[in-house]
C-alpha cells in the first residue's frame, strides 16, 4: 500500500482547537487518511484524540486550520450536514437513542439517504455483520449490554453508508471476546468494502494490528507517523503505550 | 390503542353530552368542552415536551396568538372562525420558528427557562398593545345567526345550544389534530424528535439538524394550541391578555401529559379526562362549603401528580391495561 501516492479522502491540515479562552487542546494537528486505509490514533488521556475525531465531525470548530474531505474544504459544512458527504461518526460512548428498538435506531441511521432499495441492502448487510443484533431487532436499545450497545453504534453509522469511519475508543468497557469480534467486523468492511477508517484507541497492540499507518498524539501534537509495523517497534510506543 | 378501547372512547365522546344536555346540566357539557380542549392542547405540548423531550413552559403564547389573531380578523374584517383558524395557525407557527429558533441553542432547563421568559415578555405586551386594545381587550361582534349554517360558518349558536356545539367543534378539531399527529408520530419526524429526545449528539451524528427538528417540533405544538386558542376565543366571545396568557392553559396540558403518560399519543387525553373534571367539579361543588376558597383542586392535583410520580413515572398509559383486559376477558372464554 502507498498511500502518499494517492489523493487523501479525508486530510486535515494545521488544526488548532481551543476550549473556552485559554486551553488549548490541539496545536497544529495534520493528519491524511487515503482511501481505504485504515489509520489509527493512539496517545495517552488528555492528549487530544475526541477532540480531533470531534473536529473532524464538525461538532467542534477550529481555531485554525483546515479540514478537506473528497476534494472538497468542509471547514463550514454544519455537522449534521457531514454524514451525507460519507463520513461518520461513532462517537465515545455510543450515544445511542436509548428508548427506541435496536431497529428503530437502525432506521434512524439510514433516513437520511431517500432511497429505500438501499435502505433494505443496508440493513440486511448489517444484521449480516452483527448476527447479535438481528436477534435483538425488537428490543430498546437502552437494555443492550456494553458490547451490543457498541456494535448498535457502528451499525448504526454503517447504515449511513460512509466511506470514511471515524471510532472514538469502540473497546471501552467492553469484554474482550466482544472487542475482538468488532475489530473483526471492522476488518472486514475493510477488506470487503474498502471502507477506510480512522480509528482512536487505547488499546494499542489491537489497533496497529488493524491499522495500516498510525499517528502519535501528545499534548496537541503529532510527535511521530509511521506504518503500524514500524511504530509497534519504536521506542516511544514501547515504552509509553506497550509498557515493554 | 386497541381498536376495542378506541371505539368505546369515541362512542362516549360523542353520546355523553346529549343525556347532560337534555337533562339540562349544560354546566357539565361547559366542563366536558373544557377537557377535550385541554386534552387538545396536551396532545399538542407532547410532540415538544413528549416526543422532542424539551420542557416548554410557555406554549400559552401561542394559544393567544391564535385567539388574537382570529379576534381581530372578526372585529375589523368580519371573517368567519374558520378563516380565522388558518390565519391564526399560521400566524403562531410562523411567530413560533422566529422565537424558537435562537432559544434551540440552549439545552434543558435553559431552554425552559428561555419558553417561559418569552411568556413573561409577551404579558406586558398583551396588556399594552393598542393594536389589540392591551388589557381592556377585544370583544367580539355579538349578532344572531341567520340559520343553522351561518351559525356553523359564523361560530354562534343561539342560547342553550351553544355549549352542546362548541363541544362538538373542539371535539373535531382533536380528532382532526390526533389524526394528524398520529401521521407525524409514525413519520421520519416522530422518530427524529425522539432521537434528538434520547441523544442530540448521537442525532447530529446521523445527519439530523438537532436545532431545526426542535424548532418544527415546537411549531407543530404552536399550531395545536393556536387552533385551540382561536376556538376559546369564540366561546368566551372576548379575547384579553391576562385570560388568554393565563399560565394555565400551560400547566394544565403539562399535567395532563405527564400524569396521563408523557410521550405517549393518548396519554394527555387520558390526564386531561382525570384532572380536568376534578378540578371543575370541586371548584362547583366546595364553593359555598367548608373549604370554600380557591386551591383545594390544586391541593387535589398535587396529591394525584405526587402519587402518579412515586408509583408510575410513566404516567398512567404505562400501567399493565393490556394484561388487565386480557384477564377480563380470558375468563369468559
Amino acid at each position: 500500500m502507498a498511500p502518499a501516492a494517492e489523493a487523501p479522502l479525508l486530510e486535515a491540515r494545521e488544526l488548532h482547537v481551543a476550549y473556552g479562552a485559554g486551553v488549548r487542546a490541539l496545536q497544529g494537528v495534520s493528519v491524511r487518511v487515503a482511501p481505504g486505509e485504515v489509520v489509527a490514533l493512539v496517545g495517552a488521556n488528555g492528549a487530544g484524540k475526541t477532540t480531533l475525531l470531534k473536529t473532524l465531525a464538525g461538532l467542534l470548530t477550529p481555531v485554525a486550520g483546515e479540514v478537506w474531505f473528497d476534494g472538497r474544504r468542509i471547514d463550514d459544512v454544519p455537522a449534521p450536514d457531514r454524514p451525507r458527504l460519507g463520513m461518520a461518526l461513532v462517537p465515545e460512548g455510543r450515544r445511542l437513542f436509548s428508548r427506541l428498538t435496536v431497529a428503530e435506531n437502525l432506521a434512524l441511521g439510514a433516513f437520511t439517504n431517500a432511497d429505500p432499495a438501499h435502505r433494505r441492502r443496508m440493513l440486511e448487510r448489517v444484521w449480516e455483520l452483527f448476527p447479535v443484533l438481528s436477534a435483538r431487532a425488537g428490543q430498546r436499545a437502552g437494555t443492550l449490554s456494553g458490547g451490543e450497545g457498541q456494535m448498535l453504534a457502528i451499525a448504526r453509522a454503517l447504515m449511513l453508508r460512509p466511506r470514511f469511519l471515524m471510532l472514538d475508543e469502540p473497546s471501552l468497557g467492553i469484554m474482550p471476546r466482544l472487542v475482538d469480534a468488532i475489530l473483526d467486523v471492522l476488518r472486514r468492511l475493510h477488506r470487503e468494502e474498502r471502507l477506510a477508517i480512522f480509528l482512536v484507541e487505547q488499546n494499542v497492540p489491537a489497533a496497529l494490528d488493524l491499522a495500516d499507518r498510525g499517528y502519535v498524539l501528545q499534548t496537541g501534537r503529532i510527535v511521530l507517523e509511521a506504518p503500524s509495523r514500524d511504530l509497534l517497534a519504536s521506542d516511544l510506543v514501547r515504552k509509553a503505550y506497550l509498557g515493554l | 390503542m386497541p381498536a376495542l378501547a378506541l371505539a368505546a372512547a369515541a362512542l362516549i365522546a360523542l353520546a355523553l353530552p346529549i343525556p347532560l344536555q337534555v337533562a339540562g346540566y349544560s354546566y357539565f357539557v361547559t366542563v366536558a368542552f373544557l377537557v377535550i380542549l385541554n386534552a387538545m392542547l396536551g396532545v399538542g405540548w407532547n410532540v415538544i415536551g413528549g416526543w422532542a423531550g424539551q420542557f416548554d413552559f410557555g406554549p400559552n403564547v401561542f394559544f393567544a396568538v391564535g385567539a388574537y389573531v382570529a379576534a381581530l380578523l372578526a372585529v375589523h374584517l368580519a371573517l368567519s372562525p374558520w378563516l380565522g383558524l388558518v390565519a391564526g395557525v399560521g400566524a403562531a407557527v410562523v411567530i413560533c420558528a422566529v422565537l424558537t429558533w435562537p432559544i434551540t441553542q440552549l439545552r434543558g432547563h435553559y431552554f425552559a427557562i428561555a419558553t417561559v421568559a418569552i411568556w413573561m415578555i409577551a404579558q406586558p405586551i398583551g396588556a399594552t398593545w393598542e393594536l389589540i386594545n392591551g388589557s381592556r381587550g377585544l370583544f367580539l361582534p355579538l349578532r344572531p345567526a341567520t340559520g343553522p349554517l351561518d351559525a356553523v360558518v359564523s361560530l354562534r349558536f343561539p342560547g342553550r345550544s351553544k355549549a352542546l356545539a362548541f363541544y362538538y367543534v373542539i371535539l373535531v378539531l382533536f380528532a382532526v389534530t390526533l389524526v394528524l399527529l398520529r401521521m407525524v408520530d409514525r413519520s421520519k419526524l416522530g422518530f427524529y424528535f425522539r432521537a434528538i429526545r434520547d441523544d442530540q449528539e448521537g442525532a447530529e451524528g446521523i445527519g439530523i439538524d438537532s436545532r431545526l427538528y426542535k424548532v418544527i417540533a415546537r411549531s407543530i405544538t404552536a399550531a395545536v394550541f393556536a387552533a385551540a386558542g382561536v376556538v376559546y376565543a369564540f366561546w368566551a366571545l372576548a379575547v384579553f391578555p391576562e385570560q388568554v396568557l393565563d399560565l394555565n392553559w400551560s400547566t394544565f396540558p403539562m399535567m395532563a401529559t405527564v400524569v396521563g403518560g408523557i410521550g405517549s399519543l393518548w396519554g394527555p387525553v387520558v390526564g386531561a379526562v382525570l384532572l380536568i373534571p376534578i378540578s371543575q367539579l370541586m371548584g362547583a361543588t366546595l364553593g359555598a362549603g367548608p373549604l370554600a376558597g380557591r386551591g383545594i383542586d390544586l391541593v387535589v392535583y398535587g396529591v394525584i401528580i405526587m402519587l402518579v410520580a412515586a408509583l408510575r413515572p410513566n404516567g398512567l398509559l404505562s400501567l399493565p391495561w393490556r394484561a388487565w383486559g386480557r384477564r377480563l376477558v380470558g375468563r369468559r372464554r
